[in-house]
Formats: C-alpha cells, sequence, structure tokens
C-alpha cells in the first residue's frame, strides 16, 4: 500500500486498432484481425475449426501477405499463442503476461500485480495502454489497470500481442511505453462445450463455455467462471489479509455475409477479498469489485477493396477499497476506421470520440477535488504504408487528440522496413509519444477521509503531459527454419516527467523531471528436434534521470513509481512433445533486483506436466517457483507479500 | 551510469548487432502462398469425413485413415490437424503411402501432383472400393473430388457418379460448396 498514493493516474485516450494495423496498415491487416481469417496466428488447427464454406472462401495470397506483413512489422512485437498459454498452465491474465520478455511482471499480493514495459513500472502503471477485443481495460482516473479486474476466459484466448515502445500514432496518448492487446477467438472456433477445473495449494477454479451455431452465417459462445485465491505470506508475521474470490459471465457472437461482419460480446464480473480487520479503531473493510461491459463491431468490406470498421462500447467498472480511495466509473467509445488500399500506398484513417464519468468516493489515503468529473476525449488520425522500393516500405503517421486537460496534443511516427533477403527484416522507428494528464495528476488529495485536510500531497493544477521522443532500431532474422530471433535496441527521451514540487505542503504533483531510458530487447526461438522446442527471451535497461534546468530545488528523482526497475531479466523456456500424449513445460527466469524500494533479484522455475488421456481430456500438474520456498517480488520491505511455491492440478474437457 | 560507461555499451550493442547480421546466412524460406494452399487442403481433407457416408461395414470400428501419396507438405499439416480430433468419432490416421497394402482400411486416398505418373495401378486398385479419392491435378483423374486454385482460392469439383459406384453418399452441403458436379461418368 505504501506506494499507492503515488500512482501514476492518467486519463488514458485509446483508440482501440490492433496490432496489424500498426504493422501492415490498410486493407488487409483490418481484414486479418476481424474476420476468422486471421492470418498470422491462424494455423492448420485453426483452419479445421471453420466451416467448409468459410474454407472455400479464404483468398490465399491475401493470407499469405498477412504472414508476411506480421513478420515485416516495423516494432518490437512479441506474440503469445494461444498455445504458449496452454503449455504455461497459467490461469490469469497478469501470469499470461509474464510470458512476454519484453514486460516486466511483478507480483505484488495474490491478485495484483505491476506491470510495464521499457520501465517506470510501478503497482498502477501509467504508461502501458492494454486492450480486451478492442476494449481498453483501466479506470480513466489513472491509466493504470487494476489486473484483478480484468478477466475472460483464458481457454479462448486467441492470442496475445505485446508490443513494447509507442504505440505508433494508431494508439495515441498513454501507448507511450507499449500496447498490450488481448485478443480472444471468434465464436465460430469455440464451438464445442469446454470445461475446466482446477485446484491447488494456492487457487481453485471453474470455468465452462458453451458455443454453438446461429444459421448458417452466424456463432456465439457464452460462458461463466469462478476462482478464488487463498492468502499470501510476508516475509515475517501473520499472513496477509489478501484472500479473493471473483466470478465472470460473458458472451460473443458473431455473424458474417459477403461483404460485412458483426460482433457484440459483453461481460459481467463481481469479486471481493476478505476483511482485513482493524487498524488504529479504523476498520479495513474488504476490497470489492464489479463491472460490466457491452461492445459492438461492424466491419465492411467494398468492392473497390477499401475496408471500414465501427466500434462501440459501453464499460462501466466499481471498486471499492478503503485504504486508497474508491472509484466508480463509466465509459462510452466510439471509433471509426477506413482502410484504403492504392497503389503503392495503403492509408489508413480514422476518428474516435470517447466520453468517461467517475465518481469517487475518499479512501483513507486519498480524495478527489471535485469528487466527480465528466471529461471527453476526441481524436483523428492518419497513417500511409508506402512500398518505396521493393524491399521497403515506409510507414508515416499523425494523430491528434485533444483531452480536457492540455487541449490538443500531437502524436507523430515514422518507421522503415527493409528487407534485404527473404528471410532477414530491419527496421527502424522514430515516434513522439505523450502521457497526458489524468484526474490524479491534477484532482489528487492526500490523506483522504476521515484523516484530512490538511494535505499533504495535492494534484497539481497545471500538470501538463509527459513527453517522449522515442528511437528504436530493430533486426529480426530466420535463419534457418528452427531457429528465429528478434532484436531491439531502444531509446526514450523523457521530458516533463511526473515530481513533487521540490518543498511545501501540501506537495504538488508537477512535471520537473527529464531523462533517457535506453535499453535493448531480444528473444529467440529454436527448435533442435521435432519434439522439443527452445525459446529465450532478455531485457537490458537502465536510465538517467535528472531534474530539469529551472526546476525548484529538492526535487527527488530516485522515487518510486519513476526508478524502481530492475536492470535485466531473461528467461528460456523448453517444452518437449512425449510419446503417449504427454508434453512437459519448463520455464526459467531471472529478474535483477529493485534498488529504490529494494527487493532482491531472483531466480525460479516453473514446471508443467501434461498428459491427454483421450482427445477430448487433458489432465495436468503445474508446478510454479519451484526453486525457493517464497521470494518477493514487489514492495516495500516491512509490508510486502511473498511468492509462494505452489502447485495446482487441472482438468480440462471438451464435451 | 555516466555518459562514458553507455558510450561503451551502446559500441558493444552495434558490434553484437553487426555479428548477428554477419553470421547469418539466407535460406530458403517456405513459399507461403504454397503453405496457405496446402493447409487448406489439409483442413478439406479432413472435414470430407464429416461429409461423406462410408457403406456399412467399411472398417467403421478402426481408426478413420486417410492415406496420403506424393504430397509431403500435405501429411505435415494433416498430422497437425488431427492431433485431439476425430471424424465421425473415431480417431485419425495420418498415412504416406509406401505400398499397395496401406490402402487395405484406407477411408480417403489423396494423390498429389508430384505423383500424377505413378499414381495410375494405385486408382486402378481403389476403382471400386469405398474409397474417397481426392486429386489435385489439372486434369480428369478418376477420382471424386479434385482441387482447383481457382480466383486465388481452393476449391474443388466433384465426380457424383464416381462416388456413387463405391456407394459413397456425399452430403448436400458438400455438393453446394464445390464449384462444380459432374453426374455423368466420366
Amino acid at each position: 500500500m505504501s506506494g499507492c498514493v503515488d500512482y501514476c493516474v492518467d486519463r488514458v485516450r485509446e483508440s482501440s486498432g490492433f496490432v496489424s494495423r500498426i504493422l501492415a496498415g490498410g486493407l488487409t491487416a483490418v481484414v486479418a484481425v476481424h474476420s476468422p481469417l486471421k492470418a498470422q496466428e491462424m494455423d492448420s488447427a485453426g483452419l479445421a475449426d471453420m466451416s467448409i464454406e468459410a474454407l472455400a472462401a479464404i483468398d490465399i495470397t491475401s493470407v499469405s501477405k498477412q504472414r508476411e506483413r506480421l513478420s515485416d512489422a516495423p516494432a518490437s512485437i512479441y506474440v503469445i499463442t494461444a498455445d504458449d498459454i496452454r503449455h504455461a498452465g497459467v490461469t490469469t491474465i497478469p501470469e499470461i503476461l509474464r510470458l512476454a520478455p519484453n514486460l516486466q511482471v511483478a507480483r505484488v499480493d495474490s491478485v495484483q500485480y505491476a506491470i510495464s514495459a521499457r520501465g517506470f513500472n510501478n503497482a498502477i502503471g501509467n504508461k502501458l495502454l492494454v486492450l480486451i477485443d478492442g476494449r481498453t481495460v483501466y479506470t480513466p482516473l489513472f491509466s493504470g489497470v487494476f489486473w484483478e479486474m480484468q478477466g475472460t476466459m483464458i481457454e479462448d484466448i486467441d492470442r496475445v500481442e505485446v508490443i513494447s515502445g509507442p504505440g505508433a500514432s494508431l494508439w495515441g496518448a498513454n501507448a507511450v511505453n507499449g500496447v498490450i492487446n488481448i485478443i480472444t477467438k471468434p465464436a465460430s472456433e469455440t464451438q464445442d462445450t469446454l470445461v475446466s477445473l482446477d485446484a491447488g495449494s494456492d487457487e481453485r477454479g471453474l470455468a465452462a463455455r458453451f458455443g454453438g451455431d446461429l444459421g448458417e452465417n452466424g456463432a456465439y459462445r457464452i460462458y461463466g467462471k469462478v476462482r478464488d485465491w487463498s492468502n499470501t505470506q510476508p516475509a515475517e508475521g501473520a499472513s496477509a489479509r489478501d484472500e479473493w474470490d471473483r466470478g465472470q459471465v460473458g458472451f460473443r457472437v458473431d455473424w458474417q455475409d459477403e461483404h460485412d461482419r458483426f460482433t457484440v460480446q459483453g461481460d459481467t464480473y463481481s469479486g471481493e477479498s476478505q476483511h482485513r480487520g482493524f487498524v488504529q479503531g479504523f476498520e479495513i473493510t474488504e476490497v470489492d469489485i464489479s463491472g460490466a461491459h457491452l461492445l459492438g463491431r461492424w466491419t465492411r468490406r467494398f468492392d473497390n477493396g477499401s475496408e471500414m470498421r465501427l466500434q462501440s462500447y459501453y464499460d462501466y467498472s466499481k471498486r471499492d477499497e478503503i485504504i486508497i480511495f474508491r472509484p466508480e466509473t463509466e465509459i462510452f467509445d466510439v471509433e471509426f476506421q477506413h482502410a484504403i488500399p492504392a497503389g503503392h500506398h495503403n492509408v489508413l484513417w480514422g476518428a474516435g470520440y470517447r466520453y468517461g464519468s467517475d465518481r469517487v468516493t475518499p479512501g483513507f489515503l486519498a480524495t478527489f477535488m471535485p469528487d466527480s468529473r465528466d471529461l471527453d476525449w476526441q481524436n483523428i488520425f492518419l497513417q500511409d504504408e508506402i512500398q518505396v522500393r521493393d524491399d521497403t516500405v515506409a510507414t508515416l503517421g499523425l494523430k491528434l487528440e485533444w483531452n480536457d486537460f492540455t487541449g490538443l496534443e500531437y502524436l507523430p511516427s515514422g518507421r522503415v522496413a527493409w528487407k534485404p533477403a527473404d528471410n532477414r527484416l530491419v527496421w527502424a522507428a522514430v515516434s513522439r509519444a505523450v502521457r497526458a494528464p489524468s484526474r490524479f495528476d491534477r484532482d489528487v488529495f492526500s490523506p483522504g477521509a476521515p484523516l484530512g485536510p490538511p494535505f499533504t500531497l495535492a494534484g497539481g493544477p497545471d500538470f501538463e503531459s509527459e513527453v517522449a521522443n522515442v528511437f528504436e532500431l530493430g533486426y529480426r532474422a530466420q535463419p534457418m527454419e528452427t531457429l528465429s530471433f528478434s532484436i531491439t535496441g531502444f531509446y526514450h527521451d523523457w521530458n516533463k516527467l511526473r515530481s513533487g514540487s521540490g518543498s511545501g505542503l501540501p506537495m504538488q504533483i508537477e512535471n520537473w523531471i527529464e531523462g533517457e531510458v535506453y535499453g535493448v530487447e531480444a528473444w529467440s526461438s529454436y527448435q533442435p528436434a521435432d519434439f522439443w522446442v527452445l525459446g529465450a527471451g532478455m531485457l537490458y535497461m537502465d536510465k538517467n534521470l535528472r531534474p530539469r534546468s529551472g526546476s525548484p530545488p529538492g526535487i527527488d528523482v530516485d522515487n518510486v513509481t519513476l526508478h524502481n526497475d530492475q536492470d535485466y531479466q531473461w528467461s528460456l523456456r523448453s517444452s518437449f512433445d512425449l510419446p503417449r500424449d504427454f508434453r512437459i513445460d519448463l520455464y526459467l527466469r531471472q529478474v535483477d533486483e529493485l534498488t529504490t524500494q529494494p527487493v532482491p533479484g531472483y531466480t525460479e522455475l516453473d514446471a508443467r506436466v501434461a498428459w491427454l488421456p483421450s482427445p477430448d481430456v487433458e489432465l495436468s500438474v503445474v508446478a510454479r517457483n519451484l526453486l525457493h520456498e517464497s521470494h518477493p517480488e514487489f514492495g516495500s520491505e516491512t509490508s510486502r507479500s511473498e511468492i509462494e511455491r505452489s502447485v495446482l492440478l487441472a482438468l480440462r474437457l471438451w464435451l | 551510469m555516466n555518459g562514458a560507461m553507455f558510450q561503451v555499451r551502446r559500441w558493444w550493442l552495434a558490434a553484437g548487432l553487426v555479428a548477428v547480421v554477419l553470421l547469418t546466412s539466407p535460406s530458403s524460406v517456405a513459399a507461403d502462398q504454397l503453405d496457405v494452399e496446402y493447409q487448406i487442403k489439409a483442413a478439406f481433407l479432413y472435414k470430407f469425413g464429416g461429409y461423406v457416408e462410408w457403406p456399412e461395414g467399411s472398417s467403421s470400428d478402426q481408426d478413420f485413415t486417410i492415406v496420403v501419396m506424393g504430397a509431403d507438405l500435405l501429411v505435415r499439416y494433416l498430422s497437425e490437424i488431427v492431433e485431439g480430433r476425430s471424424v465421425a468419432g473415431r480417431p485419425v490416421n495420418i498415412r504416406t503411402l509406401r505400398s499397395i497394402d496401406d490402402l487395405e482400411d484406407a477411408q480417403v486416398l489423396f494423390v498429389g501432383k508430384s505423383a500424377k505418373d505413378d499414381a495410375g495401378p494405385i486408382l486402378e486398385r481403389v476403382r471400386d472400393k469405398p474409397v474417397l479419392t481426392v486429386t489435385e491435378w489439372d486434369h480428369d483423374s478418376g477420382g471424386i473430388i479434385n482441387f482447383v486454385v481457382v480466383d486465388n482460392k481452393v476449391r474443388f469439383d466433384i465426380a457424383l457418379s464416381s462416388a456413387e459406384r463405391r456407394r459413397l453418399k456425399i452430403s448436400a452441403r458438400l455438393l453446394e460448396v464445390a464449384r462444380r458436379v459432374v453426374e455423368k461418368p466420366s
């Protein structure tokens, strides 16, 4: 809890987009994401789930172009596939994200996580844009994600695209350090009945999904899931009171014909922690969360080859947590895009509008003034992907955004991809990225009720956007059919980073820090034999931060939200496909220490053994954090939880 | 870390990148379009089993067997697909044709482009047997289903009389998806 007042809060301006848009821009990209014809991750198995009518309609060249394009992407993207998720035996979204070598994932307690890319990790990170099927998942109060509030049927996730670096001009402000795109399978690919249950030393869960046809052109699915977590232990003392349980129900309907595709999806969830006792006479009640959303999307392909997409959603969420503050938020979002292929150009343009309304009840540590606010955001963008030469593609883009705090923000970006040979790609990118102010930066006051006023911390009325100029250079190659790798060097030049005001009470939130963050991300995959696949990943980074010229005295650069990142991390994965339908997966990782809020570095190993006694039954045992009885990943020494060695037994049935 | 050290690290990174570029050599990359084409054909082959009825007693208690001749890429994709799946409740077995005996319990036979010239005796052998013969030739094979790539899509033609002669019943839905259905005996 100690870092919670320093949460970076962002009003997240998100215009939903999918990776392929950035990468390929234009028509085929939009097609790839929203139709069942998602090329890159579509393998033989995915094709076998399609109807014969759909199979007969697949355009071979556009599909193969898709695949080419994803691997030609001028960006640092790591794709976590459905297979990766299944073989890692993970049960929640944050644990899925651990599989991406370009993400920093630190578990805070039973359900909370600190997740970031390219630095500035803290319990509620604000520089990462996270989307589930095109819907942004955080409260507009701060771009931080409450990870325990995000869930979906894990088995129905088709892939997670993790882009580290600015989300180009397509995603807008706040996608500064990265974009995480969680994409679920279309309903036509989940038409069987699936029941999944697991139980272990740390958690238990049950999930079921039913699907079916809706006439000749449609399909639907509906799912329900529940899970509970037992509490974690601090290094010394009584266990943390972080037992949790959570349930969610959701659905998805898809319908398509020759020109149009429609999708409607939604879910609702609720969850709560255990009662957290009494501290100095104050009752610390349980944390209570709930929410729901409804999303609709329409894609239409025109005879002239262009394609348009219109999407809208409504999202409601509420988090009742007496210690920090208690927001209730509603979001309404509409966005439109149009892809136009034109000779050597592939143009993509679009516009979006978002309305957010919140009501915040004070908690002990913070309150907001005004306690309720309606905000809106508008944006338009344009991107052109130009085939400059046979082997070179240049992508230029610009997004303009208006927000209620700073008015107009502009986000240009330029990328170039050069393919010296079929199996090698060099890319470079220059972008200007912005993290616009949120309610937290401007309206927060601490402590909250009933402890304050007087206040020790206050939002700054003149808080401006944090700005980064980002330079990236990457190389991707597949020297043999069995070996591929990717390496990216990055340099972020930051200005106007969030800081205090130096002195005086209350301390105001201002923008007095500047600096650079730089490093290398790399990963590789190698298949030494038919039955054996190896994967490796590595992240190295460092930063220089300092007060800006003209800053008041006393600006502290070593604050926990800015300067608490590891210097490096690496991971190794090994998967064995054994005879008699056995499969073994091993995952070894090492994360360097955190220094500002010290946490020792650690090395850990997860292992999973799975057996398919029949094609419709999968039994598995997942053992996690095998090397030590427990280890901490985040938080202050006096109050943090440790993550224990655990085991989980899981059963999946396809009926 | 101070500026000077950063310079040193930067050099190391650049050198590493250069080394990597120099050491990798170009290799032939699978033609993507061919991959897609065969993946779609493999998906069809797997699915055909659900749209065709074999006569009673044709080894329905054993695995559903697909025999492939002259198409290694197809075997690979078919094997990926059938893992954990079944056709008409039976697990699926993919076999590469090595001798005529492999045809004994086959429900489906696929003869690829590269086996066109050697396929004669094989096709003769199953001429009147309840085996769904599938080809991808540009001329009439005497088989039941023939794949053609038309307009960048994988389509197929069905020779209905060929199926009837072997007592195989083809579902109306499959006939509808076919590009052409030929009724007269070939």
